[in-house]
């Protein structure tokens, strides 16, 4: 302390670079997150994310159980995503062991999905509000989520882990009025998208907290791995449905939503326009759609993982899940992997928001938009 | 460290003309070495673990520009442990993965953290749940788990003295 006092100015020790741990518990990580960051005054001069708060060892207990009921784990992964990675498992069995989906469940699994895409942007959206102080749109999020989470209460029994797309179609038929539901909920939603718009995109305070802040060059992006609209407003247009497509996507007609520019802001618009696509894509769904029919295809009683490696991959609501299991010809798997798409993208973060604020660094880690328990399995 | 016989390898007739093809480019490019295996429905090409880097820098430079992830397969009973390598791309649809046996008492592999720097916290993940030692690799620390954590998890031969797990009979 002497040694401080002599040998430097005043001015030199408050310009010190200090350390602040933000997390594991703070509001804007979304999660048990920590991120160690080192400061000069406001400016951001690196991030150390830690990670592993929320570890479970959903891999290790994947090889205690048999493959229908690792189903629930997969939606424990990224809660928002819970549709989407049952079905990314359930297609990895489907390829292990051949079986076939009848066409009514391929729809019903699209729907499902796609649904689930908007309900986790909408959640997006509001808490990104929320992050940047616009406490308003956080309510709107949550109006039109609910109704989204009714659909799936309505047809799975739940609202948030469904375990309803399992191997060999779905667990059980829709209800009845499902396609009445849900055309009622995309008319709702077209308006409400504009709605959106207007209470956040306009704002002038949003757009210069996020224009240009926190650019994730191509580059950087590829070499990270990142997926997802965090990778497609860097301008590189990859999409799992597109790129590898699966289920019933090729009938679809429907765009990516890419952005160039790679910052907070296209990154923020290319989830508000995959909103918009994906309810092209349910429309569409619903009238492609068989009206009845068989959901669930031929499974075999015990389901046994022939000796070998299968891949499985699908674009989640945050980018590209994929399962990778090994058999050995026995009930329980002999290894899984689970490539999550939050893992790859956290790891680039610590690039984007060098030399930021502080204040930057919440923005842009809300436009990266993670989830933790995905992170850490 | 490498036994290579005691993999159950087939290499059965290409499927299709485009895995035919994908299969030939990859085999010129990759050289003698690596040899193709299709044990499951996922292409694959086995290498010796001391040209893994080699093969993925490869790989990077004619476009396999994605890594999905690094991963790796513990086998007791012979021995090893068996990296995997997933490499896709970003503007084509083409996936392989790389996988090359480790001995199991003494894992060492080169890292590639410089061809793909995603590779680094993927490395660590394996580092931590497997115990296999990336050489060079910049930050080789527990990833998921704690400093003081003992053993690595996901080796098939791991008791969790902390939690009791089930057992299930099936």
């Amino acid at each position: 302390m002497e040694t401080i006092a002599k040998s430097t100015s005043p001015a030199a020790l408050t310009y010190q670079d200090y350390f602040v741990n933000m997390g594991p518990q703070h509001p804007s990580t979304h999660g048990v997150l920590r991120l160690i960051v080192k400061l000069a005054g406001e400016t951001v001069l690196g991030v150390t994310p830690h990670i592993g708060y929320v570890h479970r060892g959903i891999e290790k207990m994947a090889e205690a159980q048999t493959v229908i009921q690792f189903t629930h784990l997969t939606s424990r992964l990224d809660y928002l995503s819970a549709h989407i990675n049952n079905w990314c498992w359930a297609m990895t069995v489907e390829k292990a062991l051949g079986l076939e989906v009848p066409e009514r469940a391929e729809y019903i699994r699209i729907i499902m999905a796609e649904l689930t895409r908007i309900a986790s942007h909408q959640l997006w959206w509001g808490v990104f509000g929320m992050d940047l102080g616009a406490f308003t749109p956080f309510l709107y999020a949550f109006r039109d989520r609910e109704k989204i989470n009714d659909i799936f209460e309505k047809n799975c029994g739940a609202r948030l882990t469904m375990n309803y797309i399992c191997p060999g179609g779905v667990m059980e038929d829709v209800e009845p009025d499902f396609e009445q539901d849900v055309r009622t909920f995309c008319e709702y939603f077209k308006p409400v998208i504009e709605e959106y718009d207007k209470l956040l995109t306009g704002n002038i305070i949003i757009q210069e907290r996020t224009k240009g802040v926190g650019v994730l060059t191509p580059e950087v992006a590829k070499a990270y791995g990142v997926t997802g609209p965090t990778l497609r407003a860097s301008g590189v247009d990859y999409d799992v449905r597109k790129n590898h497509p699966y289920g019933f996507y090729p009938r679809i007609d429907f765009k990516t939503a890419v952005a160039t520019e790679g910052d907070s802001w296209a990154r923020y618009l290319v989830r508000l326009e995959e909103m918009r696509q994906s309810i092209k894509i349910i429309e569409q769904a619903l009238d492609q759609m068989p009206k009845s029919g068989p959901v669930r295809g031929k499974v075999p009683a015990v389901l046994r993982v022939p000796p070998g490696r299968y891949l499985a991959r699908a674009e989640a609501a945050r980018g590209e899940i994929a399962f990778f299991l090994v058999g050995d010809g026995k009930p329980l798997p002999y290894r899984v992997k689970i490539r999550s798409p939050n893992f790859s993208n956290l790891a680039a973060f610590p690039k984007v928001i060098k030399g930021w604020r502080v204040a930057d660094l919440v923005a842009a880690m809300s436009t990266f938009d993670l989830v933790i328990p995905d992170i850490d399995r | 460290m490498m036994n290579q016989e005691t993999q159950n390898t087939t290499v059965p007739p290409a499927t299709n003309e485009e895995l035919a093809k994908l299969r030939e480019e990859i085999q010129s490019l990759l050289g003698d070495e690596a040899v193709f295996e299709l044990n499951g429905k996922l292409p694959a090409f086995r290498v010796p673990a001391s040209s893994v880097h080699a093969a993925c820098k490869k790989l990077k430079d004619n476009g396999f520009d994605y890594l999905l992830f690094v991963t790796a397969v513990d086998y007791p009973q012979q021995n090893k442990i068996e990296l995997v390598y997933m490499i896709g791309s970003y503007c084509n649809q083409r996936e392989i993965a790389l996988v090359a046996d480790v001995d199991r008492t003494n894992p060492e592999v080169e890292t590639v953290c410089d061809i793909w720097q995603g590779a680094n916290w993927h490395e660590r993940e394996v580092y931590d749940l497997f115990g296999v030692n990336f050489k060079n690799h910049p930050f080789l620390r527990r990833i998921l788990l704690d400093d003081s954590w003992e053993g690595h998890p996901l080796r098939k031969d791991y008791v969790d003295k902390v939690h009791n797990v089930v057992k299930r009979p099936y």
